[in-house]
């Protein structure tokens, strides 16, 4: 007999029966709530010392919020910032797309101080210099030609860069990355700044390094999303978590200088808060991280404007549940919720028209782009229409042979890096069939098993298919801005990443359909085959840069 | 008894977790071992054309054709000088004298200023080669790119004459293994960001090494 009972036979002398098997089970739940109760007492003084320890101004409510994180949340986003900083180590400068301009914005804000103007030239010489003595011209576009590697070579680029001879002041332009919003850049002037006694290389990688933090918040959020969406099945979380961390889409753009990359830790945060909202409540408090989340959206990237009619109508629909219950109360947080989203595009539109600009400033010409020209909306329907999915009957056939659902979009978010010059082999994207058709088929079945519960949750799955809607018309209508010279021009695999969150749930889905007891066990499969992608991504790019 | 069936079937469930991780490290050592034993696409030949320049858009479906060209024995693909964002479909072929030497086809989707098309393996030289390429139905304009030459032997788009002669090169599997070349490889990868580029590669191993491991640690501990 173990000790364990012995012990429980001489606190309670006086029951005969006290050995028996219920009993003994009894004792166990006893011993392990005491043992809970320590371990809570002991993590509570943890946290504590912590706190005493950082004496940082902290809401409690917020330090609970943060140490309820589950520990694989966490462990996710560090998957994600580790694959990034590996990508930011293979991709040579200057190889994600539209890098050059991007860091030229940086570079404008730190050295001339100024956000850019349009047509206002484009790179400093210190940028230019880089930008043509790695031979970037050369390589982008031609998977044929490798990085610059001769001794020679290096040595005479590397001694141009370091002489500090050349202007780090741009002649006030940044390229395609003029009309972006500055919230971005200005966060990476800290790294730039950090790194400003080195070379431009330097300085890059440590803005990328930046950028991998960003991913590592998106994998967060993308955990915590999971968690909401899908409360009932803890391990289904990690699956979902785990397998947007380890998507090499994603590490290839956080590993570089792209504001998509803050755009997907910021679309991530919204679905997480929407989620939590759908589930616990619109509480004031969600409202206004709700409202603030949107805020740093709308000052990351114009692409979030995509998310934003769906998530309005997420609030929308939270606010009218709540109103039953609270009554206005409900409808004053989904005021401030919108007034806080709002506030940039205000705030900004009330500069223009005191300084006598258009309302949106430089917006006012993406704006144009996406609505004027040559455009007839039924033609736009149907371009954005096939952008997706198979023309339908009577549709114009606007993209010839190209299957857009496969080649464009399934094929790209399989694997495509560089300036999307850098693909697999045609065999590896017809073998990700395979494994893609049964994530997709047990998710259905999971689905399907579930419907009641789907039919309880409408409101909320209508408020993510408005969001997802909206990014890929925002996505189709700029691809329709270069139609029909280059019909695909504007059309990247990347701008589908602040959907991520859902390929999170669609992993998680997938293992949960294949049942309690093979669950896990498809769930580790799932993973592993984020994984191999995930280093064949690599090795690809390896192969294609330095082969 | 309900307590021991439960933690029978979440042992069972670790164990079956554990084997598809395992499978999955072993699978993905074997397909690792194997890629490093292939050898990297290396320029087998070449013709005289030195630039990018645009010599004439084109749109599918069309063929563009160019004499005077030089198949080198080995070649096993053929890689063109055009420019799509994403291309149609691509059939090659290669005639001496009206014989058709080789051919090849590549699938639409491919994206980037060269093309490479798999064509059957060449076994000796031939010289004054006709190279055709069939494009498929596209409304993207597909850029030409070569040298601009006034000479009479230019690139043709059915009976239209291009600006000049298309850049062409011919292809095929390099004798060293990715394994041989790997030093060499590693030693690239720092490109002036590193004192060495042996450096930068064993960092990002390092990396991937960590990631393998804390990723193998999480799900076997989560999934059960």
């Amino acid at each position: 007999m173990s000790t364990g009972r012995k012990r429980a036979t001489e606190k309670r002398p006086g029951k005969a029966s006290s050995n028996t098997p219920k009993a003994s089970r009894e004792f166990t739940r006893r011993a392990r709530a005491h043992q809970e109760r320590a371990a809570r007492r002991a993590t509570a003084r943890r946290q504590v010392a912590i706190r005493k320890r950082l004496a940082l101004p902290f809401g409690e409510e917020s330090w609970r919020a943060i140490y309820r994180i589950p520990r694989a949340a966490w462990i996710c986003a560090l998957i994600a910032f580790m694959n990034a900083a590996c990508w930011s180590l293979i991709t040579p400068p200057f190889e994600v797309p539209d890098e050059p301009d991007h860091i030229a914005y940086v570079q404008l804000l730190v050295e001339n101080g100024h956000l850019p103007q349009q047509g206002a030239g484009s790179y400093s010489e210190e940028e230019l210099a880089a930008v043509d003595g790695l031979g970037q011209p050369a390589i982008h576009g031609k998977p044929a030609v490798r990085a610059i590697f001769s001794p020679q070579q290096q040595e005479r680029v590397g001694a141009q860069l370091a002489s500090g001879n050349l202007s780090r002041r741009g002649s006030g332009g940044a390229g395609l990355a003029d009309n972006d919003p500055p919230l971005y850049y200005a966060l990476q002037t800290i790294p730039y700044a950090m790194g400003a006694g080195g070379t431009i290389l330097g300085r890059i990688e440590l803005m990328r390094l930046l950028s991998a933090l960003m991913g590592a918040i998106a994998a967060l959020f993308v955990f915590m999303f999971v968690r909401e969406a899908l409360p009932g099945v803890p391990w289904a979380w990690t699956v979902g978590g785990l397998g947007a961390a380890l998507a090499p889409l994603l590490g290839f753009i956080t590993g570089g200088v792209n504001p998509d990359a803050m755009l997907v830790a910021v679309s991530a945060a919204l679905f997480y808060c929407l989620a939590r909202a759908f589930r616990r409540g619109l509480t004031r408090r969600l409202a206004i991280a709700i409202g603030l989340v949107m805020a740093i959206g709308f000052i990351t990237k114009l692409n979030f404007v995509g998310l934003a009619p769906g998530a309005i109508l997420g609030l929308i629909l939270l606010a009218r549940r709540e109103a039953r219950a609270s009554g206005s109360d409900a409808y004053r947080s989904l005021a401030l919720a919108l007034v806080l989203a709002m506030s940039p595009v205000i705030l900004y539109a009330l500069v223009n028209v005191v300084s006598s600009h258009p309302v949106l400033g430089l917006v006012s010409g993406e704006i144009k782009a996406l609505t004027g020209g040559h455009r007839s909306i039924s033609k736009e329907i149907s371009y954005i229409w096939q952008l997706y999915l198979p023309r339908l009957p009577g549709m114009h056939d606007d993209f010839g042979e190209l299957f857009t659902t496969r080649q464009l979009w399934f094929n790209g978010l399989i694997g495509l890096y560089g300036w999307v010059d850098t693909p697999f082999p045609g065999w590896v994207y017809d073998l990700a069939l395979i494994p893609a058709g049964l994530v997709a088929v047990l998710g259905i079945r999971e689905m399907t098993s579930r419907r009641i519960a789907l039919h309880r949750r409408v409101a909320e799955l209508t408020a993510y298919a408005a969001m997802s809607l909206g990014a890929l018309v925002l996505v189709g209508s700029s691809g329709y801005a270069s139609y029909p010279t280059f019909p695909t021009e504007f059309v990247e695999p990347r701008y589908l990443l602040p959907l991520l969150p859902l390929l999170g749930v669609v992993l998680a889905l997938a293992a949960r359909g294949a049942g309690r007891r093979l669950g896990p066990v498809v769930g580790a499969l799932v993973i592993m085959l984020m994984l191999a992608l995930n280093i064949f991504s690599q090795l690809q790019v390896i192969a294609r840069f330095y082969g | 008894m309900f307590g021991q069936s439960k933690s029978r079937r979440i042992g069972a469930i670790s164990t079956h977790v554990a084997i598809v991780v395992v499978a999955g490290l072993t699978l993905m050592a074997i397909a690792f071992g194997l890629t490093l034993a292939g050898s990297p696409i290396v320029v087998v030949g070449k013709n005289s054309v030195e630039h990018y320049e645009e010599i004439g858009p084109i749109r599918g479906p069309s063929t563009v054709c160019q004499d005077g060209e030089v198949l080198p024995r080995g070649t096993s693909a053929i890689q063109f000088a055009l420019y799509a964002i994403y291309g149609p479909r691509l059939k090659v072929t290669a005639s001496s004298n009206g014989r058709i030497l080789t051919k090849g086809e590549r699938g639409s989707g491919w994206i980037g200023e060269t093309v490479t098309v798999p064509v059957n393996h060449i076994t000796r030289n031939v010289s004054g080669v006709k190279i055709c390429a069939t494009l498929g139905h596209t409304d993207e304009d597909i850029g030409v790119s070569g040298d601009k030459t006034p000479t009479a032997a230019v690139a043709t788009n059915g009976t239209r004459k291009l600006a000049g002669r298309m850049k062409i090169e011919y292809l095929h599997s390099g004798r060293q293994s990715w394994w041989s070349l790997a030093s060499w490889v590693a030693g690239h990868m720092g490109v002036l960001r590193a004192p060495s580029g042996i450096a930068v590669a064993l960092l990002v191993l390092v990396g991937i090494v960590g990631i393998v491991m804390i990723t193998v640690w999480l799900t076997i501990k989560e999934l059960r």
